[in-house]
Formats: structure tokens, C-alpha cells, sequence
């Protein structure tokens, strides 16, 4: 349960009152999740509900004169004199304490030195100010109010499938997909009454290699491994067309010995994810590995990779520089690691900002192989309107629809 | 009715009427067929979606089968499952068992075949009813069916593969299948279930709450029918038979009859060229003959008219008519000759009339004259003679002289004017009673005088002569009865005078009032004395534009009435 301040429940208070729609009732918009929308508070909420919280919370860094980092406390100098609200209202993953060091300072300390990096990177975000203030929650089912007068009075966020999502969006049993797969994007072909918005692609679908596992330990296996896979038939299959799918890795000159078995750990409730994984199921067999598919649910999939608990995991993987964080060994300041991959020269081309050779290093040891670009799209129900650029990493832009029809 | 209208007339009937009846009757009949041929053609196409339908189940039935048969002798069934179901998006929880019903591959939490194994055992493959999940939050939006194929190979059953079909996987032939511009096809479950749409529009109801049952009923018998969309529809149904699931291909009524439009259009369009053509046509080729028509007709008007000299210039093309033509120039030509020889004559006759009435009048101072001149030779000194011949001298002598200037005006300009003038009928006959009471001839008959009348514009000459003739011949009548009275009456009437004259004398019958009235008279002096004078009174009435009447009794007395107008005709002449 978060702890809203009582600013926000007068904030809610009076929209309740206030605010209506352009036709007199309340404007409901419903919008579907396909992953789990359990643990609603910043930090330590992923996929959907991560997304989802980015309607409640604001990026405060406007607020932000300065920060300095100390271990697992972070010292943040604000524009404004409101250390004493925002001390109040902070909400992060591992939080410990805030104290009040002045009117505009506020000092933050977390449980561990990774939590107060990742919030340190995060531009300090964790200050619910923003659109939405988070009323009811479930695992099933959340209920957004707007704070203040908008075009959108409430978001109901409801737990469904990939499977259901789009047939839900058809029924005009729910009004937003913020996140669906390209392969289900035919579906909505010569449907005028459903805007599809394609999310720009931004990463892609990747196959993180254990290093610790001894079965994976020898990055020449890896490499094999990564060459095993036939990317372009994967890709049709998970993202409806070939040329989704990324290069595929040269060959090695001598294969070597691989596993006779290997397990796959991937987010359940993600058709593509799951055609994915039967077809690295398929192609692996052909080399003699029997692959063992692990669909997870959220929590347990973060949970595991977080703790490398996995031999094969199936994950997205940014192309930004942000995601090359992801291969600093683990006690390096600026990682961000899910793979416990370490290496020094990865570690010195990063500092050195040699991304074309931190490339080079990854290929050679490969942690973790690209499979196929991560397309997906948003699918609206053509009564909101609004000029929105769906992300995929936030549903920040549907506190930007507005009614333009009856629902 | 004049030739342009009956022309006009005939056309509308012969053309026009013809036409446009053909035109309602094509065009209907045209339009009934065309609507039965689209809907004989939505019927043949639901029949050939069915078809495709039943074929695309089978297929699924099949690759199904191919999956199971491949499972069951695969070594590795699990993994041969997984690799040939990848692919496979909308089959899902497929389970491969073998002719002991042992699960071989797929989830233990598959699809159930307690219901379907004896039958998929025994060689037969079945469907499920289709599974609508049912309302509720937590449903699953996918209506789909369980199928169960046998695995037989070699021959003999050797297993059973069973999986749920999402129904998805039916709307690729229903999305391809197009009814004209705008219809599409429809895929309803036995219970009225929407499983497909053509339009992607529509499709939105397949997952949605869409009761489509009264859609069912309206296929099986009516011709058109409103969708829950709201659309009017022509519908034509087939049945795909293996599951009975009904193929409804839907053509908007306003697009499967826009063909039908467009053709009475183009018919209704065709017909109405065809009437103008035939008017144009029609005007084209009678204009000529109904002008000639009407010139034949305006040249004879002129000839009723009594317009002879006119010709017919430009003669008809069409045969008859230029023989009506030349006969009616040689009729016209033939009445102007005889028209000129009949005035010739006339002249003539009215001439000879004129001068016999002069005739007749000289006679009577002529007559005077003579007498008087013998009762004074006869005794010089008689004074009751020298006052007559006095009397004569003064007035026949002038009277004399006026008929000897008439005679000469006539003989020398062929007619005598009419020299119009106003004349006073009172004095005019008081001054011819006073005449005739001083005529020795008339001794022994009184003359009285009376009425008046207005004055009217006449030739004075003329009328008194007519007048005195008149008195003279009723004197006349006395005369011979021995004597009587003469009326000299003045009246108007009608807006003219009429002079009254009668007498006394005996009357006479009716034959002979009528003769005397017509001019059909001739007589001599011996007969009745009625002659010549009557003739200058029917000619001054003639030419006054009066009238000659009278009437008479047998033993009794006559009178006879000239009536004139109060003007002359412009200048008539004699």
C-alpha cells in the first residue's frame, strides 16, 4: 500500500468532485496488462507496473539542484525549499530513510550501495507528483484518479493475457494495449475504429549466456551457442517477420563439446517469448542440447535474474549506453548487472567510452547474444484521440489521450 | 384539330407510347432478373465459401492428423510435438496418446478425450461445439473448439491427437472472401456464435457480447434484413456441413442493386433517346409536309376569302398534295375568270338596270308631259290645262332633266355613285305625296302622309325615286281598283328609317308579293304595272345595304316598306 501524503488525498479528494468529462460522466479509460501488476511501489515494481507507475511518479529532476553519492546514501541539494514533502513522499526500491537536512536538502539512504546507484541514476525519481495518484491496487487490478482537471478522470489497469489483450481491445472491453507484439499487429489490419501506434524500437530481445554456470562457463560454448541459433526463423515466428531477426554470429572453425541439456528462463504470459523459446528449443535439439523452457511470472523472473539465477534467460536488452552498464563487473560503481559478467577490459572500454570495443569483448565472451529486434506497438480505441508517442519502458503517454467519441 | 397537333398526336401514339411502354417493361423485367441474378450470385458464392471453409477444417484436420502420426512414431515425441506445433499459433494444448490412450506428448492438462476417444479410436474424427468462454471478468475472449483426429497408420488406428483450435484461424478465408465493392462474409456457429467478419470493423464483435442468433433465422428465409450492425442486406446462406456453421455472405441492398440502377438507368436511358430520336426523326421528315399542308391550307383560305389571284409557288413534295396544289391554282384561276365575267356581266345587268330603271322613270314625266301638252293644244284656253301643264313644266320638267344627266353619267362613267347626303323621310315623302296629288294621272287616289323618323345618310335622288315608285305603284293599284288611298308612312326602325307605302287597291297574292319582293318579276304594263320601278327600289335598297318588304291581302290593300340604314356603305357603286 503506498503512503499517499495528505496533499495528495485533498488532490484526489477534489478531483473526485471536479472532475468530469467532456460529456458530463467520468472518463473511464481501461487499459490491460500483461505482465503483473503486484508490487506497485517505484523501485521495486517491473514490467507492467513499473510502466504503469510512471503515472503516479514524476521525475523529479527539476527539482534537483545537486546530488552527491556516498555509498548507500545519496545527498540531494533541491531548487526548492521542499525537502520536508519530498522526504515524506519519496518511494524507492530497498528505501531505508530519508532525513531533512535542511528546507532544501534531503539525504536518502538505502538498503544497499546498488539501490542507491540505480536511484541516483534514475535523476532521482520516486516523487508521486505526478498525472495519477494510485487509488486501489491488486495483483488483478489497479485504479488510477487524476490529481488534477484532465481530459482523463480515472485508468483502470486490468491484468490480462497477450493472448486476451487484443481480443479485449476488440471487444471495447478495454480501451488501451500500451504494449503489445508486432505479431499481433496483423490483427488489427483495416480496423479504423483501433489506432496502432508502433513503439520505436529501441532494443531487442536477447539471449543472456550465464557465466557462472558450469555448463556455460567456457566462453567458446557460448559462442557455439550463439551460432546454433538460426535467427531469421526465429524471428518470423516471434515477431511475425524475418527481418526483425539480428545477424547471426559467424560460426565457430570447431564446434565444441556442447551441454546435453541447458535451461531456458523466460516471462510467462509473452507470446512471443514463449514461440521464441520453442523455436531455440527446436534449433538447439539439432546440436544435441535438450532445452528445458522455464516460463516465469514477473516476480520470480526478476527476481531470478537479479540473483543470476538462471542458465539461459530470455530478456530484452537496450542499444543504448545505458545497457552496456548491464556487463560492469558487479562492483563496479556504475553497474547495473543481471549476468555477474565481469571483466576488467569490458570495465576499462566502458570508462574509456570504447563502446566499439566493449562490442569486441562482448562478442568474444559472449554474455549475452542478440536474437531479434523487440518490436511491439501500442493499440488504441479510436474514441481517444491525442497526438501521444507510446515508450516502451512507460505508460507516462496515456495521461496524455483525451475523449474525442463516446467509449 | 390541326395537322401539327394530329402529327404531334400520332407520334406519341405511334413513338412515344410504344417506346416507353417497352422501356417500363424491359427495364422491370431486366431489373427482376438482375436481382435474382445477384442473389443467385451471393448464393453460389456462400456455397463456395462453405466449401473453402469446410476445405481450410480439413486442412487443420489434417495437418493435425500429420502432427499426431508424426508424434506418435517419433523417438522423441515431446520434442517432435514442440517442434511441430511451433508454428502452429492457434493450436494449442495438443495432446498425442496412443491406442491405449497413454499420453505420449503434450500437457497432461490438455484437452480432455474422455468424450471423443472411443470415436477417435474407432477411426472418427470430431469437433466440439464451438466454446464461447462465458461472460465475466476473467474470461478468455477466444471461442474455440476441441478436435480429436485418430492417428491411423499402416492402415489402422494407432493412436489420437486431440487440440484446441483457436477460431482465429478461420477468419483468413472469411477475410479474403469479398462480395462485390462493399459486402463481405459472415461465419456463425450452429448457435448463432459470430466466429468470423469480413469487414474488420465487424470483427470487433466476434470477442464482443453479439447476439447474431435472429441474423440465423432471417437467412433461412427472408430476402433482405437489417445486420445488428444496422445495415441493410441482401444475405444468402450456405452451411458448412461437417460442423453446421453458416456462411452468410451480406451484400448492402443499395450496392447489390446498384448494377440493377445503373442498368434501368442505362435502359430508361436508351428508351428515351430512342423517343427523341424518333421525334427528331419524325420532325425531320414531316416538317416539310406539314408545311406544305398548312400553305395548301392558308392558299385556300385566301381563295375563300375570295382572294383569287394568289398562287401556289412551291409546289409539295408528296404526290397528292402537289396534284391538290395544281388543282386548286387551276380552280382558283378558273373562279377568277368566271368572277370577272360574272362582275362583267353584272355590270352589265346592273347597268342594263339602272338604265331600265331610268327607263321606267322617264316614262312617267315623259307621260306628264305629253298629256298636258295635248290637254293644252287640245284647248288652249283652257286654264285648269294651262295650270296642269304648268305644274308639269315646273316639276317633271326637272325630274326629266335629272334622269337625262343619270342616263348620261352612266353611259359615259358606267355607274352611278352613290352621293350620300342627309335626307329628312318626313319631308321627303310629304314632297312626293304633293307630287303625286298634282299628277292628273293619280286623280280620284289620296295621298296622306304621316309618322316621323330621323334623319338618315342616303342618295337622296335615288331614294325619292325609290319612294315615288313605291307611292306610284300603290296609286297605280288604286287606279285600277277604282280608285283608294295611298299611305306614305315614316317610321324609325332599328336604328333606320322605313318608309311604309300602302294602299288600298286590291291587294295581291302571295305568289306574286313574292316574286315582286325577289326581282324574279318580269312583267309589262298590261300584266300588273309592277315592272321596272320596283327593280330601281330593289337596286336603291341594294345598294343603300337596305331592305325591300311587304305584305299584302288579296281583295284588300299591299304595302310595301323600304327600309335604310342611317349610313350608306362606304361609296357603293351602282
Amino acid at each position: 500500500m503506498t503512503r499517499p501524503s495528505l496533499a495528495v488525498l485533498l488532490l484526489i479528494a477534489s478531483c473526485r468532485s471536479s472532475c468530469e468529462s467532456h460529456s458530463g460522466e467520468p472518463v473511464l479509460v481501461r487499459v490491460s496488462a500483461s505482465t503483473g501488476l503486484d508490487a506497485p511501489e517505484l523501485g521495486s515494481a517491473s514490467g507492467s507496473a513499473g510502466y504503469a507507475l510512471d503515472l503516479v511518479y514524476d521525475i523529479a529532476g527539476e527539482l534537483v539542484l545537486s546530488s552527491v553519492r556516498d555509498g548507500r546514501r545519496v545527498v540531494v541539494e533541491l531548487k526548492e525549499p521542499r525537502a520536508a514533502e519530498l522526504a515524506g513522499a519519496v518511494q524507492f526500491r530497498s528505501l531505508d530513510r530519508t532525513e531533512v537536512l535542511g528546507p532544501s536538502r534531503l539525504a536518502v539512504n538505502f538498503a544497499d550501495e546498488s539501490s542507491a546507484a540505480v536511484y541516483d541514476s534514475f535523476d532521482h525519481a520516486g516523487v508521486p507528483i505526478g498525472p495519477f495518484a494510485l487509488v486501489e491496487h491488486d495483483s488483478d487490478r489497479w485504479l488510477l484518479e487524476r490529481r488534477a482537471a484532465g481530459p482523463i478522470d480515472a485508468i483502470e489497469i486490468v491484468h490480462t493475457t497477450r493472448q486476451d489483450e487484443w481480443r479485449r481491445l476488440m471487444a471495447r472491453d478495454i480501451d488501451v494495449v500500451p504494449l503489445a507484439p508486432a505479431m499481433y499487429r496483423a490483427e488489427f489490419a483495416g480496423v479504423d475504429s483501433i489506432r496502432v501506434i508502433d513503439i520505436p524500437p529501441k532494443g531487442d530481445t536477447a539471449l543472456y549466456l550465464s557465466v557462472t554456470t558450469p555448463e556455460l562457463r567456457d566462453p567458446a560454448v557460448r559462442r557455439a551457442l550463439a551460432a546454433a541459433i538460426r535467427r531469421g526463423p526465429l524471428a518470423r515466428v516471434a515477431c511475425g517477420e524475418a527481418s526483425c531477426g539480428r545477424p547471426d554470429p559467424p560460426e565457430p572453425m570447431v564446434w565444441p563439446p556442447l551441454p546435453e541439456s541447458l535451461s531456458l528462463t523466460f516471462l510467462a504470459g509473452d507470446d512471443s517469448f514463449l514461440a521464441a523459446a520453442q523455436v531455440l528449443a527446436v534449433q538447439l535439439r539439432e546440436r544435441g542440447i535438450e532445452l528445458a523452457l522455464e516460463p516465469l511470472p514477473l516476480d520470480a523472473f526478476t527476481r531470478r535474474g537479479l540473483a543470476y539465477d538462471y542458465q539461459l534467460i530470455m530478456a530484452p536488452l537496450g542499444r543504448d549506453d545505458w545497457s552496456y552498464r548491464r556487463f560492469l563487473s558487479p562492483e563496479h560503481p556504475d553497474a547495473l548487472s543481471t549476468t555477474g559478467y565481469a571483466n576488467p577490459s569490458y570495465d576499462a572500454a566502458i570508462g574509456d567510452g570504447d563502446f566499439a570495443r566493449a562490442d569486441q569483448i562482448l562478442a568474444e565472451d559472449m554474455p549475452v547474444t542478440r536474437l531479434h529486434e523487440l518490436r511491439r506497438f501500442a493499440a488504441v480505441d479510436g474514441w481517444l484521440c491525442g497526438e501521444v508517442e507510446p515508450q516502451s519502458s512507460s505508460w507516462r503517454w496515456i495521461a496524455d489521450l483525451e475523449p474525442c467519441g463516446e467509449p | 384539330m390541326r395537322i401539327r397537333t394530329y402529327g404531334f398526336v400520332l407520334l406519341i401514339l405511334v413513338a412515344v407510347v410504344p417506346l416507353v411502354a417497352f422501356g417500363i417493361l424491359a427495364t422491370r423485367s431486366a431489373g427482376d432478373a438482375a436481382v435474382d441474378e445477384v442473389r443467385a450470385g451471393n448464393q453460389r458464392l456462400a456455397d463456395s465459401i462453405a466449401e473453402r471453409i469446410e476445405a481450410y477444417l480439413d486442412s487443420s484436420r489434417q495437418r493435425l492428423a500429420l502432427i499426431g502420426a508424426a508424434t506418435r512414431y517419433a523417438t522423441d515425441a515431446p520434442a517432435m510435438l514442440q517442434a511441430l506445433t511451433v508454428d502452429a499459433r492457434y493450436l494449442r494444448e495438443v495432446v498425442v496418446i496412443d491406442e491405449g490412450g497413454e499420453l505420449l506428448a503434450g500437457s497432461a492438462d490438455g484437452p480432455s478425450l474422455a468424450d471423443q476417444l472411443d470415436q477417435a479410436l474407432a477411426g472418427t474424427s470430431s469437433w466440439s461445439a464451438v466454446h464461447k468462454a462465458p461472460a465475466g471478468e476473467q474470461r478468455s475472449f477466444a471461442h474455440t473448439v476441441t478436435v480429436v483426429e485418430p492417428v491411423i497408420i499402416a492402415g489402422e488406428v494407432r493412436g489420437a491427437v486431440a487440440a484446441v483450435l483457436d477460431l482465429v484461424d478461420v477468419w483468413s478465408p472469411i477475410n479474403q472472401a469479398r462480395v462485390g465493392a462493399g459486402g463481405f462474409v459472415r461465419l456463425l456457429s450452429r448457435d448463432g456464435v459470430l466466429l468470423a467478419h469480413g469487414h474488420p470493423e465487424e470483427r470487433r464483435h466476434v470477442f464482443a457480447e453479439s447476439d447474431q442468433a435472429a441474423l440465423l433465422t432471417a437467412a433461412e428465409g427472408e430476402d433482405t434484413t437489417v445486420t445488428p450492425e444496422g445495415n441493410e442486406v441482401i444475405l444468402a446462406a450456405a452451411e458448412v456441413s461437417s460442423l453446421g456453421w453458416k456462411v452468410l455472405v451480406e451484400q448492402s441492398v443499395a450496392e447489390a442493386l446498384d448494377g440493377v440502377q445503373t442498368m434501368k438507368r442505362q435502359l430508361a436511358l436508351l428508351s428515351a433517346m430512342a423517343v427523341v430520336l424518333a421525334m427528331v426523326i419524325a420532325w425531320a421528315l414531316g416538317r416539310r409536309t406539314v408545311a406544305d399542308v398548312e400553305r395548301l391550307e392558308r392558299h385556300t383560305r385566301r381563295l375563300a376569302r375570295g382572294d383569287l389571284t394568289g398562287r401556289n409557288d412551291a409546289r409539295p413534295r408528296i404526290a397528292e398534295l402537289r396534284t391538290l396544289s395544281v388543282a386548286l391554282d387551276r380552280m382558283a384561276e378558273s373562279l377568277d375568270t368566271l368572277h370577272r365575267e360574272a362582275r362583267a356581266k353584272e355590270r352589265v345587268t346592273t347597268f342594263g338596270r339602272v338604265a331600265a330603271g331610268l327607263t321606267h322613270d322617264l316614262r312617267q314625266p315623259i307621260e306628264a308631259l305629253r298629256m298636258s301638252i295635248e290637254t293644252t293644244l287640245a284647248d288652249p284656253d283652257d286654264e285648269a290645262a294651262m295650270e296642269i301643264f304648268r305644274w308639269v313644266s315646273e316639276h317633271e320638267l326637272p325630274k326629266l332633266s335629272g334622269y337625262l344627266e343619270d342616263l348620261r353619267r352612266l353611259a359615259t362613267e358606267g355607274d352611278l355613285a352613290v352621293e350620300a347626303a342627309a335626307v329628312e323621310p318626313a319631308s321627303m315623302v310629304e314632297e312626293i305625296a304633293s307630287e303625286l296629288r298634282g299628277a292628273p294621272k293619280w286623280r280620284g287616289v289620296e295621298f296622306e302622309t304621316s309618322g316621323a323618323a330621323p334623319s338618315v345618310r342616303a342618295d337622296y335622288r335615288l331614294v325619292r325615286r325609290a319612294v315615288f315608285n313605291l307611292a306610284a305603284n300603290a296609286a297605280d293599284a288604286c287606279v285600277r281598283n277604282r280608285g283608294g288611298t295611298v299611305e306614305l308612312r315614316v317610321r324609325e326602325h332599328d336604328g333606320g328609317v322605313m318608309f311604309d307605302v300602302a294602299d288600298d287597291g286590291g291587294g295581291m297574292e302571295p305568289e306574286l308579293l313574292i316574286r315582286v319582293l325577289e326581282g324574279d318579276f318580269h312583267s309589262t304594263k298590261r300584266t300588273s304595272g309592277i315592272g321596272l320601278g320596283l327593280g330601281v327600289v330593289r337596286h336603291v335598297a341594294e345598294v343603300h345595304q337596305g331592305r325591300l318588304m311587304g305584305e299584302s291581302q288579296p281583295g284588300e290593300g299591299s304595302r310595301l316598306s323600304l327600309w335604310l340604314p342611317p349610313e350608306p356603305p362606304s361609296q357603293k357603286r351602282l
